[in-house]
């Protein structure tokens, strides 16, 4: 555990810059895409990026709760998302591989387009904010990396309705609270509350991606049990949604 | 020896734990939570500088707990309060007896008890505000419950973004409060400019906690589509826990009850809740719909009640914080049993139910909620209507009018419930025979032939028609019509009734509740 936090602060050292353009990167990504098989290892890029802005500011031991618990976080969504596609594909309901078969070209580019253009007016927007209202007591990176994850955040609360993207908007934007206040604060105890509220939000969206892909009792068994029972359907792949 | 508030917030989550293991027996899981609830509400009745002796353990009620370097404490002002908390708790549990609302309602709900008895007893207020974050996301669980499909997690996530967006603000209040804090207090303009930014943080977080900001957020989406005893946990010890939370910010700070902008937020958004509220109620076309418009009504309340701060104001919101849970809960089970029966509770689909003990637990609950003579709501509403009138005599009326407004929307059910629809079919049917022999009169119409209104051929007698299908209203053969439901309502109904009559039972709860403030004095 000593050998990974002092890599955990080497890493920390690396410059802000950097951390910024991968959270920049991420966001716009997690905001623009809705397959969860790249939002969700993106996120936790994501959260080992937050994981080391904090520790820039606190000490790294306390500072790895963040990426930790959003690793955790992201492996039961992504168990939860499995489920629900699983399920989906069981009902015949793949609306992401119809539309990889038949792509409509009139309306996904529109979709995706508007997504692009709402993440450059969020990152326009994080970059006017700080120079417009620096938020107090932290360094001017943190700034920036906490008003894109809450801009990034509230758009996709705002745009997406499905819970699995609608909830990667509210971590991101519990992300950036931490962010901002974390630096006021420092104690081990807001950090490990702030950490268990991750958690815990991350546990509701997953039973809610759950319930959304209607897969909350259904006797839905991962990859070769599922194939067993129904050859035909299982074994086309699970739909990469990829827009 | 134990501290009590450790008690307080381990209680219900080892009683959260057995409620699941056990959830496959429905009586002994709700046995269970009632059993911890009432174990603290004994504990927290004790007077609060006495040490109580449980078998194998003493408890101190007034030693704090260390925890994460924080200490969590039964205080004095937070005694009655947590103490109507679980009370509110067990009667909903109680009332939920035979009336299963999803696998989450008992161990979720006990995990949610003690995150918002977290929030309650703990200090600084910056923890307060995760715990409650905490609560909110358990309380999504609840929501969902055991739905399925697409969009059925609109409620859910309504209520968990609402309550994620009012964490922020709460954090940043206690950044500006603790920076503030040199501030000379003889200065009112030094405090206004100093504490300005906290007074529109604090009353922004807390409602969005309690749902009366943005209009409609979560509280319509809530009542429509979770278990309706999940309603009532939230409507009375969800927002009860924001109320009493609220009240302590009120009693800890002197610039937030002196300030004008606060004062003038809670009046208005009080004001509006009821306005909108009283336009809309009458006119809803369901049961859960007229419910989001009572909860409304129940929240403006509660915010004009703040803005009084006197010690009737905060009596009035700890009795309504008890009152609520009698009235809601009956309504709910009402509205639980309809949902059962015709698998919806729009009026358009709960035609011709006819069941008299839904009917009771609808009416009952429903009028009490709003506050009708002889009921438990009454003696709610008059207390409030004493702390209000001396304040703003137009608010009072507007509360009046909104209540009135929801009662016209649950008579309108009522009444639908019991409206005859073989008589409305009969009726349509001789409208339309009429008007065919007069078109008969200048053309040929087959009034029997193809041309007449198809009515379902396979409706036997005692069936309903609901938008053109046959639909058995018989509810036997339904746990519904089982003694033990019928015994849940039939309890609920006598309490609330007696409870109007007498109010003095349970009004020294409310009158203790108010002694513990010290900030109207």
């Amino acid at each position: 555990m000593s050998q990974l936090i002092e890599l955990f602060d080497q890493l920390s050292q690396a410059g802000a810059a950097s951390l910024l353009i991968a959270l920049a990167a991420t966001s716009s990504l997690i905001a623009i895409i809705r397959n969860w098989r790249i939002t969700l290892p993106l996120m936790i890029i994501q959260y080992v990026a937050v994981g080391l802005l904090l520790a820039q500011v606190i000490e790294p031991g306390v500072a790895l709760i963040k990426p930790l618990a959003g690793a955790i976080v992201c492996f039961a969504l992504s168990i939860a998302a499995q489920r629900a596609d699983v399920q989906r594909a069981e009902r015949g309901e793949s609306v992401a591989l119809s539309r990889l078969q038949r792509p409509n070209l009139q309306r996904t580019p529109a979709q995706l387009l508007l997504r692009a253009i709402a993440a450059m007016l969020v990152l326009t927007a994080a970059f006017g904010a700080v120079i417009r209202f620096p938020l107090p007591g932290s360094a001017r990176e943190l700034d920036l990396g906490a008003y894109m994850l809450i801009g990034y955040g509230v758009l996709l609360v705002a745009t997406a309705f499905e819970a699995l993207n609608a909830g990667l908007g509210l971590l991101m934007l519990l992300s950036g609270v931490e962010l901002v206040f974390i630096p006021l604060e420092p104690s081990i105890s807001v950090s490990v509350l702030l950490g268990l509220m991750t958690l815990l939000v991350g546990v509701a969206i997953s039973y809610l991606t759950l319930a959304d892909g209607g897969a909350l009792h259904a006797n839905v068994e991962l990859g070769i049990e599922n194939e067993e029972l129904n050859p035909q359907q299982s074994s086309q792949p699970s739909s990469p949604q990829l827009f | 020896m134990l501290p009590a508030a450790l008690l307080v917030i381990a209680v219900p989550l080892l009683a959260a734990g057995l409620a699941y293991a056990l959830r496959r027996w429905g009586s002994l899981e709700l046995l269970i939570a009632i059993g911890a609830c009432g174990l603290v509400v004994y504990l927290l009745a004790r007077p609060i500088e006495s040490v109580v002796a449980l078998p194998g353990l003493q408890v101190d009620l007034d030693a704090p707990l260390d925890l994460l370097g924080r200490a969590l404490r039964v205080r004095a002002a937070d005694r009655v309060p947590l103490l109507l908390l679980f009370a509110c708790a067990a009667i909903v549990f109680a009332l939920s007896w035979r009336a299963p609302q999803g696998w989450p309602f008992v161990p979720v709900g006990l995990l949610m008890l003690a995150a918002v008895s977290s929030a309650l007893m703990i200090r600084p207020f910056v923890f307060a505000a995760l715990a409650l974050e905490a609560a909110a996301a358990l309380a999504a669980l609840m929501i969902q419950g055991e739905r399925n499909g697409e969009r059925s997690t609109l409620a859910s996530m309504r209520y968990l973004i609402t309550a994620t967006l009012a964490l922020p603000l709460l954090l940043g209040a206690d950044y500006v409060i603790g920076r503030a804090g040199g501030v000379n207090v003889a200065d009112a303009e030094a405090v206004a400019t100093a504490f300005g930014p906290a007074v529109i943080l604090v009353i922004a977080g807390f409602a969005l906690l309690m749902g009366a900001m943005p209009l409609f957020m979560w509280v319509h989406p809530v009542a429509k589509d979770a278990p309706p005893m999940v309603t009532t946990f939230l409507a009375t010890v969800g927002l009860g826990a924001s109320s009493f939370l609220l009240l302590t910010y009120w009693q800890e700070y002197d610039w937030l009850r002196d300030s004008e902008t606060a004062l003038g937020a809670l009046r208005m958004g009080g004001a509006v809740l009821l306005l909108f509220a009283g336009l809309l109620a009458w006119a809803q076309r369901s049961f859960s719909r007229v419910l989001a418009c009572g909860i409304l009504v129940e929240i403006g309340c509660v915010l004009l009640l703040m803005s009084t701060g006197t010690q009737v104001s905060v009596e009035a919101i700890a009795f309504s914080t008890l009152a609520r849970a009698l009235s809601l809960g009956l309504l709910c089970i009402g509205i639980w049993r309809l949902r059962e029966l015709r698998g919806s509770d729009a009026f358009a689909d709960v035609r011709n139910t006819r069941d008299i003990w839904t009917a009771m637990a609808i009416g009952t609950g429903g009028l009490s909620f709003i506050g009708l003579p002889g009921t438990l709501g009454f003696v709610s509403r008059w207390a409030t209507a004493r702390a209000y009138s001396g304040a703003d005599a137009e608010g009072l009326v507007l509360l009046l009018l909104a209540g009135a407004s929801v009662a016209i929307g649950l008579l309108r059910g009522l009444i639908i419930m019991f409206s005859d629809v073989h008589a409305h079919v009969a009726a349509i049917d001789k409208t339309a025979e009429d008007v065919a022999t007069q078109l008969s009169l200048f053309d040929e119409v087959d009034v029997d032939g193809e041309d007449a209104a198809p009515l379902p051929e396979e409706r036997a007698a005692g069936d309903a028609v609901i938008e053109g299908e046959a639909v058995p209203v018989s509810t036997a053969g339904l746990h519904l019509s089982s003694v033990r439901s019928r015994f849940v309502i039939g309890v609920g109904v006598a309490l609330v009734l007696i409870l109007g009559v007498w109010p003095a039972i349970i009004a020294p709860l409310a009158q203790a509740a108010a002694a513990q403030y010290s900030f109207y004095r």
